[in-house]
């Protein structure tokens, strides 16, 4: 009766999740990216295709999941002899993956917030607070951290609304076209470096094991993926259309800059902006505490089978020294790079790994003497 | 905690009395012995020595003003004395039988095992009647004392709605309860709290509703309890809770009997204690906190339009001071031109920072919010006269605090009281104090990290293993009916999904 254990997500649950895990830091600068990297206002094209291509990736972790519901995928190819190793790996990578992630992203957040809110306070005392705070949602466990994406997403997603339907006005369709001047190659060349933006669906890997076999379902998580690519494509509409491409390049970030441009009810609210910063403080906190808690996580389940405070304090103390490793934003921005690759590659890795690994626990399985089944 | 709790009340089992021997006896004089040596020496307990049909000794005892005198003397004393033995033979088994049955009017008789027993149901106001020759110890239930009347509820005021609250008496405030609802699946367990005072509390639920788990846990907690005296149900409330270092209650408690059934169709359980006017209502949600009984008796519209003022409310009570600190202090960018100027105007000459004037006035309100209470009413006005208008007045013109920040407290102290339960404004004010300090040293920031610190307590809390958050989080959409606003009553069909129940439906149609 006491709602404490065996706490199993439901499958909306798990797509908010999911969407609140995507919304972070990639929205703000997403824009700047794809006019820098195409040069024109294709870059909507861009985010369909890559939500499409993330939408193919979901499916298969979901398959993948369906061998072995109620275990992660690290607990599934750790089961056998050669597979501790190669489970171990994967987790030293995810690892690292999560720790540089969560130090980045926390560092992006000290950034934004030295610029738009607090431009005297020490960023050493902003990273700290912010990580104590994701270290606090961190002891809160799963359940806690579900939970606390579902209160927050209906604001993140009304401030996100209100900034694109506020600015309709402003919006001039004409800087979009014509659609594909240069042709289709250069958009098809930044679909990977729009990927980087959908980047957070590895949490699958390890949550999808919280769910009910039955729940294991791929429709939920893609409405949810469909979600994100809906905001991204609006708000690169929006941004394009309103601050013109040339404009979005020259902003460190577009989307603020957006914010900037509307004006609710006659001054009632005359600067949306620092709202929109502080409901994305928020989304960009959910997206850290789900990372922390990923990171203390694999460190508990695969490494230190140790409770306690000790974990998640060491975790964020190292979190908190690699977030000032990089000395400028360009710095930040090429950590932001390498993380995004090194999670696209682990991703794929992982994927690769699990189905492997299946597939030879099937093949040892048809042999009549082993009949240690599989779930499924 | 509560299993060290446990841990102590077994050990209490083991250990022994060290007292002079407590055992029934055949003899009269023993037995009026033994009592005398436990209650003798207080003044009131009255002993009656008489003689059955003028030969069998006998002795009753009663305590004088709880029990109802008259009754005894016309209902047990007379007819004992004036009995005639009519040549019978009995055996002193039969004669008990036989004096309860065809003598004795009383209606409720019983024989108690021990001498702590009935000792225990003497000091409760029953009688104790015990005669010579025979062991046995019978005790008349002559409880009667004097009680106030059912009166309004001081706490809760509704404008719309039953006028009758509970009052001191347990058997009373169950009868209320009992009157509202005749399901005979309503189930009242009476136990006994305090190893010295032993009031009486009673355990209400709906059987085929609540959660058979839930009444136990709460039954299990309650036996927990290990102290000499309870107080009040307020004293229960913080034993039995969840979590001891929150600021939010985890348990409401009510007055109102209409409230009180509204909580049992829910599927809660309810815990009445003998002494004190306040019912437990538990477990509960967030959200239960915004609700008044009151919704539900004024037409949705304007219960919806109510609530969602509460909701603002309960947001402005906690953050107002808050936002005005961050915004006066880091952000005056975020507040329109004209305005900012005029706040910039009066804040001239102020010698203080924000976050300093702001600390001064919240913590004079809060004071003068105090001595309001513990005025007799009568002076209780003009702490309000003196408070509102002569010092906010003369802080102004003084110079010590600026018009708006008088504005902003005024604003803050009507939204908090506009919250229905009272326990709950307080915590939003002490959450304020906690705003107020983040937004003096991180603006807005510290009021986004304190926003985000308290949700991640609140969905990390319990009340009787619910979700403290839910319908917010774990989503039930369906929910949202009566949670923000209130939908019509049509519409209103199942019961929350938090607490647990058993019958999921309110109504079929």
């Amino acid at each position: 009766m006491l709602n404490k254990d065996n706490y199993q997500i439901p499958p909306v649950e798990m797509a908010v999740t999911v969407v609140s895990m995507l919304l972070a830091i990639g929205i703000l600068t997403l824009p700047r990216t794809l006019a820098d990297t195409l040069e024109t206002g294709d870059g909507w094209l861009s985010v369909l295709l890559s939500g499409a291509t993330v939408m193919g990736i979901v499916f298969l972790i979901v398959r993948l999941q369906k061998f072995f519901p109620g275990q992660s995928l690290l607990q599934f190819i750790g089961e056998s002899g050669v597979g501790k190793w190669i489970a171990k790996i994967l987790a030293l990578l995810f690892f690292l993956y999560f720790i540089i992630l969560l130090a980045f992203e926390a560092r992006v957040l000290t950034i934004i917030v030295r610029m738009y809110l607090l431009d005297r306070t020490p960023p050493e005392i902003t990273l700290g607070i912010i990580l104590l705070t994701s270290a606090y949602a961190v002891s809160k466990g799963v359940q806690g951290i579900v939970h606390l994406n579902i209160m927050f997403a209906p604001f993140i997603i009304i401030v996100y609304f209100t900034l694109i339907v506020f600015n309709v006005g402003n919006m001039d369709v004409t800087e979009l076209l014509p659609v594909l001047p240069l042709g289709i190659m250069p958009v098809l060349a930044s679909v990977p470096e729009t990927i980087h933006s959908y980047l957070g669906i590895e949490l699958l890997f390890f949550w999808l094991a919280y769910m009910k076999a039955t729940d294991l379902k791929v429709l939920p998580l893609n409405i949810g993926i469909m979600f994100v690519t809906l905001v991204y494509f609006l708000i690169l509409i929006v941004t394009y259309s309103v601050l013109s491409v040339d404009g979005v390049k020259s902003i460190v970030f577009p989307v603020v800059g957006l914010a900037k441009e509307v004006e609710i009810v006659e001054g009632l609210i005359e600067r949306f902006e620092p709202l929109m910063i502080v409901i994305w403080i928020i989304a960009i906190f959910t997206t850290m505490a789900i990372v922390h808690l990923l990171a203390v996580q694999t460190i508990k389940k695969e490494f230190v089978k140790k409770k306690g405070i000790i974990i998640p304090a060491t975790i964020t103390l190292i979190a908190y020294y690699i977030a000032f490793a990089p000395n400028s934003i360009e710095e930040v921005y090429m950590l932001g790079g390498y993380v995004s690759n090194a999670g696209l590659t682990v991703i794929c890795l992982s994927l690769l790994v699990g189905y492997l690994s299946v597939w030879l626990k099937k093949k040892k399985q048809s042999s009549p003497q082993q009949s240690k089944g599989l779930a499924k | 905690m509560y299993r060290k709790l446990l841990k102590r009340l077994n050990a209490n089992q083991v250990r022994q009395t060290k007292e002079f021997k407590i055992e029934r006896s055949k003899d009269l004089k023993t037995m009026i012995q033994t009592i005398n040596n436990i209650v003798g020496e207080s003044d009131d307990v009255v002993q009656r020595d008489f003689k059955i049909g003028r030969h069998t000794e006998a002795s009753l005892f009663f305590v004088d003003g709880l029990a109802f005198d008259s009754s005894i003397e016309d209902r047990i004393i007379k007819p004992l004395i004036y009995f005639a033995e009519n040549n019978i033979e009995f055996t002193q088994n039969q004669l008990v039988d036989y004096l309860l049955q065809e003598v004795v009017t009383y209606i409720e008789v019983t024989e108690k095992e021990t001498i702590d027993e009935a000792i225990l149901s003497l000091m409760s106001g029953e009688t104790l009647l015990v005669i010579d020759g025979i062991d046995k110890l019978i005790v008349f239930d002559t409880r009667q004392f004097q009680q106030r009347g059912i009166e309004e509820p001081q706490s809760e005021v509704i404008v719309r709605g039953p006028r009758d609250g509970f009052n001191e008496v347990l058997h009373t405030n169950v009868m209320l309860i009992r009157r509202r609802l005749r399901d005979p699946n309503l189930t009242v367990q009476f136990g006994q709290l305090g190893r010295r005072s032993k009031a009486d509390f009673a355990i209400v639920y709906i059987k085929g509703i609540t959660d058979e788990d839930l009444v136990e846990e709460v039954r299990y907690r309650l036996s927990c309890l290990d102290m000499d005296i309870i107080m009040e149900t307020g004293v229960i409330e913080q034993y039995i809770e969840d979590n001891v270092l929150s600021p939010f209650p985890q348990v409401l408690r009510t007055e109102r009997p209409d409230k009180t059934i509204g909580a049992l169709s829910l599927g809660k359980v309810i815990v009445v204690l003998d002494g004190s006017p306040f019912v437990l209502m538990t477990p509960i949600t967030f959200s239960d906190l915004m609700k008044s009984t009151e919704d539900n008796y004024d037409r949705w519209q304007i219960s919806s339009f109510i609530r969602l003022l509460r909701y603002f409310a309960a947001f402005m009570a906690v953050f107002l001071p808050g936002l005005y600190i961050a915004m006066v202090s880091y952000h005056q960018g975020m507040i329109p031109t004209i305005f900012a100027l005029s706040i910039a105007g009066t804040r001239e000459g102020v010698p203080f920072p924000a976050f300093i004037e702001a600390f001064l006035m919240e913590l004079t309100f809060e004071l003068l919010r105090e001595a309001g209470i513990r005025l007799p009413r009568a002076v209780g006005q003009t702490i309000g006269i003196v408070g509102g208008l002569v010092i906010g007045d003369a802080a102004v013109r003084a110079g010590i605090v600026s018009p708006v920040m008088v504005i902003v407290v005024a604003i803050t102290a009507i939204a908090s009281f506009s919250i229905p339960a009272y326990n709950v404004s307080i915590t939003f004010r002490l959450l304020r104090f906690l705003v107020m300090i983040s937004a003096a040293f991180l603006g807005l920031f510290g009021i986004v990290i304190s926003y985000i610190l308290i949700n991640i307590h609140l969905v990390s809390l319990r009340s009787f293993g619910s979700y403290y958050t839910s319908p917010f989080a774990p989503y039930k959409v369906k929910e949202w009916l009566d949670l923000m606003i209130r939908a019509p009553l049509v519409l209103l069909k199942d019961r929350p999904a938090e607490p647990k129940v058993m019958d999921k439906k309110k109504k079929e149609m």
